[in-house]
């Protein structure tokens, strides 16, 4: 009797020979007029396999971001993603020094999990219906996805960064260290949980946490509450934590690469 | 039902709960052909196990053609993993664990729950002597009240009675603790119970 049977004596609920076989027997029964799958693996597969060889991996990832470039740049929703973070600057250039700061904090690693939630669901319907149809690994297209949405939301928040240092009187390294680490830790952390749990959900926590940290600074800057630890130091990070921000962000990045190639692992479909 | 048995030993992959065949070293050498990147080994590891596979993945799925395609993501998943393929494990679990994986994944594109594909047995024993159709009324009678039960522990109960795992190889492959897959199967066996005892005098 193995470990497994012995263990579960007591409780075990224990069938006895004959009723072992019936239930066997019926199993395979029902099985036997099933149909059976095709005799070979189809040729598209064993192309796509061989492709993915000579790529390797790293080469499969880079041709998987190419690949989606065009799906994500397709959508309506890059429009609202520029004109959001134009909006943003615009309102950032307007408001005091320490509020622009904590309002680009606040609303650009937003936009970036909103834009990992939307590239990776039914809401964003064509995307979605290319991931469903797709035999890439879903946490590999999420990966994908917000590598590009993450480029370009990156791109155009330094070019606004830009702007509002040519223009204003916070320095360039200042404002980009505001919202560069938060951003980028905000969309891979939302990464790595999209390979668990449906987007939605990853989305939801990655912004409830930072919404629940921006409200505090606001408050704190605003002379409401006094944290222990003042919050400012995460939305005016000097060289240490901007460092810090970043590797975390380049942890969690390499994390969610490693979890969207890895083998058998799909994650979860929204 | 003599002639569904031997039209069960006709198929070209090993019986299903077959503990011999081609598991063990042969399984271990093909994986380890597949991570090096030879494409005849996928297809004969494809042929070997295609079958056993896509029983376990339509049964659940209940869906043939969706079930064909999650059959084809499990062998690229098996293409792309077979290096991480670690020998603490057989080969039959480890393709096990990723259908189960790729199952999961595919249920939730699923409109609605289904149920365990179940096949028209009675169409299927029609053509057998008047004793053969008793028999096959009984099996029948499980398999339906197997499909009544939670898809957890329907799929417990598959993958040990049916696929032939043991308790531990099934709680790998579900990724669950093995008290998990016990009281899974507890709970099952608890309801099938009395229509086995019920049979018991007619079987055999």
């Amino acid at each position: 009797m193995s470990t497994y049977n012995r263990s579960s004596e007591g409780d075990h609920q224990q069938l006895s020979a004959r009723q072992e076989a019936l239930l066997r027997r019926s199993l395979r029964s029902s099985v036997s007029a099933m149909p059976t799958p095709p005799p070979d693996l189809p040729v598209s597969l064993l192309r796509a396999a061989r492709r993915e060889n000579e790529l390797g991996v790293v080469g499969a990832t880079i041709s998987l971001i190419r690949a989606q470039w065009p799906v994500v740049t397709r959508e309506r929703l890059v429009l609202g993603m520029v004109a959001a973070t134009v909006l943003v600057f615009c309102a950032a250039g307007g408001l005091m020094s320490g509020f622009d700061l904590l309002l680009l904090a606040g609303t650009l690693p937003v936009a970036a999990g909103l834009f990992t939630l939307l590239l990776s669901g039914p809401l964003s319907d064509p995307a979605h219906a290319l991931v469903s149809a797709t035999r890439t690994p879903f946490g590999a297209l999420v990966f994908a996805r917000t590598t590009v949405a993450l480029t370009i939301l990156v791109g155009l928040s330094f070019a606004g960064s830009l702007a509002l240092a040519l223009v204003g009187e916070t320095l360039l390294t200042t404002l980009v260290a505001a919202w560069l680490g938060p951003t980028v830790i905000i969309a891979a952390l939302a990464t790595v949980l999209a390979q668990f749990w449906r987007p939605a959900v990853t989305v939801v926590l990655a912004l409830a946490a930072w919404a629940g940290l921006v409200l505090l600074a606001a408050l704190e800057l605003n002379g409401v509450v006094s944290p222990g630890v003042s919050l400012q130091a995460v939305f005016r990070p000097g060289a240490g934590p901007l460092l810090a921000q970043l590797t975390l962000a380049v942890a969690l990045t390499l994390a969610a690469w490693s979890l969207a190639t890895r083998p058998g692992l799909t994650g979860a479909r929204s | 039902m003599e002639s569904l048995l031997a039209q069960w030993f006709k198929f070209g992959s090993p019986r299903l709960g077959d503990r011999k065949g081609v598991v063990g070293v042969a399984g271990v050498d093909l994986i380890r052909a597949v991570a090096a990147g030879d494409q005849d080994a996928l297809r004969e590891l494809y042929r070997l196990h295609s079958r056993e596979l896509f029983v376990f993945i339509l049964r659940r799925l209940g869906d043939r053609q969706l079930a064909e395609e999650t059959l084809q993501d499990v062998m690229l998943a098996v293409w792309r993993g077979a290096k991480s393929f670690r020998a603490d494990a057989s080969v039959r679990t480890w393709l096990y664990s990723i259908a189960h994986r790729r199952v999961s994944s595919a249920m939730r594109k699923l409109p609605e729950r289904v149920t365990a594909y179940e096949p028209d047995l009675m169409e299927s024993h029609a053509d057998g002597p008047a004793d053969k159709l008793e028999i096959s009324d009984l099996e029948a009678a499980i398999v339906a009240a197997l499909s009544e039960l939670p898809e957890r522990q329907r799929v417990v109960i598959e993958l040990i009675y049916l696929h032939g795992l043991t308790g531990p190889e099934a709680a790998r492959v579900l990724g669950v603790p093995v008290g998990t897959v016990k009281s899974r199967q507890n709970r099952a066996l608890r309801a099938l119970r009395p229509l086995l005892e019920e049979f018991d005098d007619v079987y055999l």
